[in-house]
């Protein structure tokens, strides 16, 4: 090949438009040659350098459309707007379960529903909030919690009353804090009381932590794989595709359970 | 914006290229409520409408670029990838500025983020250099090896570009990548970056 063939194959294959035996023949010459390794470097870098600029020209694009419309806010987003510091709090102290099941298609005996539930690895989101009193006992059990100091978590948020605003946030975390310590029938209840909240990510995530608590039970019920079934449809909730993939996987675990 | 597109469709003509691919991003860029969605996240998460927009923006052109390069799956809607994929980013976002405002210890590379040298200097500090590198490259050499880069034939390209032929086209794509490479080895900034591609 001479230099300007080489050139436009180290371009294709810096491209990824070089295929079958061209490609091996070309990766194999550049493994065993560090001059040509050099040069191929220098395309690799070309390439990233268009993207950038592809990148920066779609920025660009993008910054003259106008936003899309809004379609109409859901009836959260308006309970939100009347309490905006509950709102903020809702969220910035948000428990997330993080779901992650992948791995069990290839493993065996690994289908019962406590298995697929241990793969849930409940973590804490940075919190912050405006009310002094119970704001900071929910920092402060979400910080320990994400230290893995869920008992002195507890402790702090059953001082939570049913008469503050903070209460269902409050039991969200605290059914956080029960999973994270193994008991889960005090979990599924601090759950179900979140789940009663107005607010609708409170709410979502007390049922998706409920629905854990129950594969931990090994009381999969119709109903609540209607419940799964809701959630991994909502738009809202911010968890959907792990509700979906869990879904998914539970169809598989049926017929190991 | 056309909306004719499905949705199912939109990854297929990405990938494709060409015209095909900026009817998909128009397409999907007016999902109804897509936005709506993103807006929410973010606001619920310390962001204001601006943040959202730009997450917004930053997750079309993340997802572009992914499907472009194959590495993105075809599982569940591309819409949720898309949401994923603005949450991720404002996620990061957010640990990035709290890394600054407690002024901790800077860590250059982390794996598990997925992050490189190279990608932090083309995303942040290599802004401008990508803008003065492509601004010496010439406008008409530019436009012809992202057309090229985005998969245009060569006969779009002699359309697009005014050229007599899809073989003409060829030809100044071939000067204009030589004439990239030059700029490469010109510049020291970006030789130092050298040593990381690839790795």
């Amino acid at each position: 090949m001479n230099t300007s063939e080489y050139s436009e194959k180290l371009m294709a294959l810096a491209n990824k438009k070089l295929f079958g035996d061209e490609k091996m023949q070309l990766e194999k010459e550049i493994k065993d040659n560090p001059v040509l390794a050099e040069e191929f470097k220098k395309h690799l870098l070309a390439q990233e350098l268009l993207e950038a600029f592809i990148s920066q020209d779609l920025k660009k694009k993008l910054n003259a459309f106008p936003l899309p419309q809004e379609k109409n806010e859901s009836s959260g987003a308006v309970i939100r707007k009347l309490n905006p510091s509950r709102f903020k709090w809702a969220i910035a102290a948000s428990v997330s379960l993080i779901l992650g099941v992948s791995s069990y298609l290839f493993m065996e005996n690994k289908y019962s529903y406590q298995q697929l539930a241990n793969n849930y690895v409940p973590q804490m989101e940075e919190v912050r909030g405006t009310n002094m009193v119970t704001d900071d006992i929910l920092e402060k059990a979400s910080s320990y919690i994400t230290n893995n100091k869920s008992e002195m978590a507890i402790t702090l948020l059953t001082s939570i009353t049913p008469d503050d605003d903070r209460f269902f946030m409050g039991q969200l975390l605290l059914g956080n804090a029960y999973y994270q310590t193994g008991n889960y029938s005090a979990a599924s209840n601090a759950f179900i009381q979140s789940s009663k909240s107005t607010d609708d990510e409170v709410k979502y995530q007390g049922q998706y932590g409920f629905l854990l608590c129950e594969l931990k039970f090994k009381s999969w019920s119709d109903e609540n794989q209607r419940l799964l079934k809701e959630l991994s449809e909502n738009e809202f909730f911010i968890y959907k595709n792990e509700a979906v993939a869990l879904s998914q996987k539970l169809k598989i675990a049926k017929y190991f359970n | 914006m056309n909306g004719s597109l499905e949705t199912v469709d939109l990854a297929a003509a990405i990938r494709s290229g060409g015209s095909n691919r900026e009817q998909a991003l128009s397409s999907l860029y007016n999902v109804a409520g897509l936005f709506f969605r993103i807006k929410q996240m973010v606001t619920n998460h310390g962001g204001n409408e601006e943040d959202a927009r730009d997450v917004f923006h930053e997750g079309i052109i993340t997802l572009d670029r992914k499907i472009r390069q194959d590495e993105y799956e075809d599982r569940g809607t591309i819409e949720s990838y898309l949401f994923g994929v603005c949450r991720f980013i404002w996620s990061n976002q957010q640990r990035k500025n709290k890394r600054v405002e407690l002024k901790e210890d800077f860590t250059p590379y982390d794996q598990s983020t997925g992050e490189n040298p190279l990608d932090t200097m083309l995303n942040n500090e290599g802004q401008n250099l990508v803008t003065t590198l492509f601004a010496q490259l010439g406008e008409n050499c530019s436009k012809i090896l992202s057309l090229w880069k985005l998969s245009y034939s060569m006969n779009e390209i002699a359309e697009e570009m005014g050229l007599p032929s899809g073989d003409n086209a060829r030809k100044h794509k071939f000067r204009c990548y030589q004439k990239l490479l030059g700029l490469i080895d010109n510049s020291p900034e970006l030789a130092l970056n050298l040593k990381n591609v690839g790795q």
